[in-house]
């Protein structure tokens, strides 16, 4: 029930070479002021643990809050009976999944149970796998709640906890038994997809009762009770994608067929960035690029939304991102860095606004390839239930 | 298996080699930190002449005549990497800089590391000096080092005009003795500690530094 600290008493930091904390096996040897010894590599940045360390637990509470809630907007009928759900897995402390379709409102639907669970004094973890998605989050949850929102993710407060906290997972690290309700967001995404000890990270971090939030859930998280979504909030269809072969002749063409709008072309890799932004600036079109590395990744989205330009990206945007009337392009579609969850999320980036319910999704292709063909078919067939 | 500077994922082709070599760094990481150019002989202070520095004339006019070998400009990198390896403590970042080091190896030398004081030593866990200096080759703890306040709190003024804290803890017969420090910042470390070995006798000494602070000496003459 607290946080790990390092203390003269408690557990050794680093047994059988694994780090207690972290629970890395990239544990180094090296020369202690005492003599051999090990450190942990991977939670350097949380100060250094060597096997000489202890480890204590220490109590880390803070007052309980009681919070209001004031909805950005009335929740639709099928909304409603999604977060009713999620208020009855509260009552009975069940783990379930929130399977909603890209652009359904799922922040929102889950606004009930949180402002429940604060007021009945527990403390609520929203977990997401990128500072930018967190950031969004913790935006969207102050404008609703009465009560602080702690940002616990780089750049925001690192060490505090509050009846709310948003976080990313790393920062998890050092924290057991803490949170009664938390909140995985995304939970199929990059850093969860991979690294398996975030996962231990996060069930370490909570009490046992989680809630997966997302729009193409891995196969082991389907198997929680599920509660599905296949409408978004405005009542109309996903855009379904299509398939046109690639060339530099139909990119251009994508790209003037929808001037005066913003667009949005995901590409595999990031030398692919540079690639396709000089051919594009050959032909007279001004563009951006985006990638992990870039500093100003709003900046861009600003610039992208207020202009109508085009925007190359990595698949760094292809979740948590909003950009109205958005027409997107995905090149070179059978590329195996695009998984069938990842097309099926960088389709649901068009589309998303109340005003502008519609967008082209085009899939270029020089192969055709299953996980295209998966893409489209999960896409059709949630428009058909 | 990762850089261990960027954690990048290893691009070289895989051969039953790669399966033990557990430390890898990538090229990028390889050319980060810049070699020194053309500089003073004795400290490496860059200049484009090659004479010698004005901080060295002076030292030898107090009788230290000390060449020391200066590996790396202490940039903005150098800083990042020093920071990560000294205060940071990761230990395994100096496989970078390992077969640099290693080069540097003589027949029939020892290095001597720069010391920590007790205190120091017990709140880093381990001396940085040391570390470089078993990189190069066979080292000796000679030097004892007292207990003084933290040198980054002091201007140049006052980091040179302090008491020795260094002396000799034993005396071992051994050929050329190499000192081994991390930042050669104004020299005042290196010069008192070869003055404590000059003290006990020990005749033949220079030494390594893997960054030289670029200071700013031209305009701040001491």
């Amino acid at each position: 029930m607290g946080e790990l600290v390092i203390a003269p008493t408690g557990k050794r930091a680093i047994r059988f070479g694994v780090c207690q904390r972290c629970l890395s096996t990239d544990v180094r040897h090296f020369t202690c002021h005492h003599g051999r010894c090990r450190y942990c590599r991977n939670c350097l940045f949380l100060g250094r643990v060597c096997a000489c360390d202890r480890l204590e637990e220490r109590d880390l509470s803070t007052a309980a809050q009681s919070t209001e809630l004031t909805m950005p907007f009335e929740l639709a009928p099928r909304q409603r009976a999604v977060s009713d759900q999620l208020l009855s897995w509260w009552e009975e402390k069940k783990t379930g999944l929130v399977h909603a379709v890209c652009g359904a409102g799922k922040t929102e639907m889950t606004f009930p149970v949180i402002e429940r669970v604060v007021n009945e004094g527990k403390r609520v973890l929203i977990v997401s796998p990128r500072k930018d998605v967190a950031i969004e989050w913790a935006e969207r949850l102050e404008r609703a709640f009465t009560v602080p929102i702690t940002r616990r993710y780089g750049g925001g407060d690192r060490d505090s906890i509050g009846m709310i906290t948003v976080a990313t997972a790393p920062l998890l690290l050092n924290l057991r038994n803490l949170f009664d309700y938390v909140l995985v967001d995304e939970s199929d995404a990059f850093p969860f997809a991979f690294d398996l000890t975030l996962w231990r990270t996060i069930v370490r971090a909570g009490t046992g009762v989680f809630l997966f939030v997302t729009a193409t859930p891995t196969g082991w998280q389907r198997l929680f009770p599920t509660v599905h979504l296949s409408r978004r909030y405005h009542g109309h269809d996903l855009p379904v994608p299509l398939l046109i072969k690639q060339t530099d002749r139909s990119i251009i063409d994508f790209c003037q067929r929808h001037e005066g709008k913003p667009r949005l072309l995901f590409v595999p890799t990031k030398p692919d960035l540079g690639r396709y932004a000089d051919r594009l600036r050959a032909c007279g079109l001004t563009c951006r690029t985006v990638s992990a590395e870039t500093e100003d990744r709003g900046e861009t989205l600003q610039w992208v939304q207020e202009t109508s330009g085009i925007v190359l990206a990595t698949s760094i945007w292809e979740r948590g991102m909003t950009i109205r009337n958005v027409q997107v392009g995905v090149l070179e579609s059978e590329h195996r860095l695009f998984s069938m969850r990842g097309l099926i999320q960088m389709a649901g980036r068009a589309g998303r606004k109340p005003d502008a319910p519609t967008g082209e999704v085009t899939f270029f292709y020089q192969e055709r390839t299953y996980h295209q063909d998966f893409a489209i078919s999960a896409i059709k067939e949630a428009n058909r239930r | 298996m990762n850089c261990i500077v960027c954690r990048k994922p290893m691009q070289a082709s895989w051969s039953p080699a790669t399966f033990f070599q557990r430390d890898w760094v990538c090229p990028e990481c390889e050319n980060q930190l810049t070699p020194l150019g053309t500089g003073c002989p004795a400290c490496g202070q860059p200049n484009d002449t090659g004479g010698v520095c004005s901080d060295c004339i002076r030292w030898s006019a107090l009788g230290l005549d000390l060449s020391v070998r200066s590996l790396f400009a202490y940039d903005e990198q150098g800083i990042n990497w020093l920071h990560r390896f000294k205060f940071g403590g990761d230990v395994a970042l100096v496989e970078q800089v390992r077969s640099t080091l290693r080069s540097l190896r003589e027949r029939g030398t020892t290095y001597v590391p720069i010391p920590l004081s007790e205190k120091r030593l017990r709140s880093r866990r381990f001396n940085q000096a040391e570390y470089l200096a078993r990189m190069i080759g066979p080292t000796q703890n000679l030097l004892l080092k007292e207990e003084v306040l933290s040198q980054r709190e002091f201007g140049k003024e006052r980091r040179r005009h302090r008491s020795n804290p260094f002396t000799v803890q034993k005396q071992v017969k051994c050929g050329k003795i190499v000192l081994v420090d991390d930042v050669y910042t104004t020299g005042t470390t290196l010069h008192q500690a070869v003055f404590a070995l000059h003290q006990a006798g020990y005749k033949e000494v220079s030494a390594i530094c893997l960054f030289r602070a670029l200071n700013k000496s031209k305009t701040r003459p001491i």
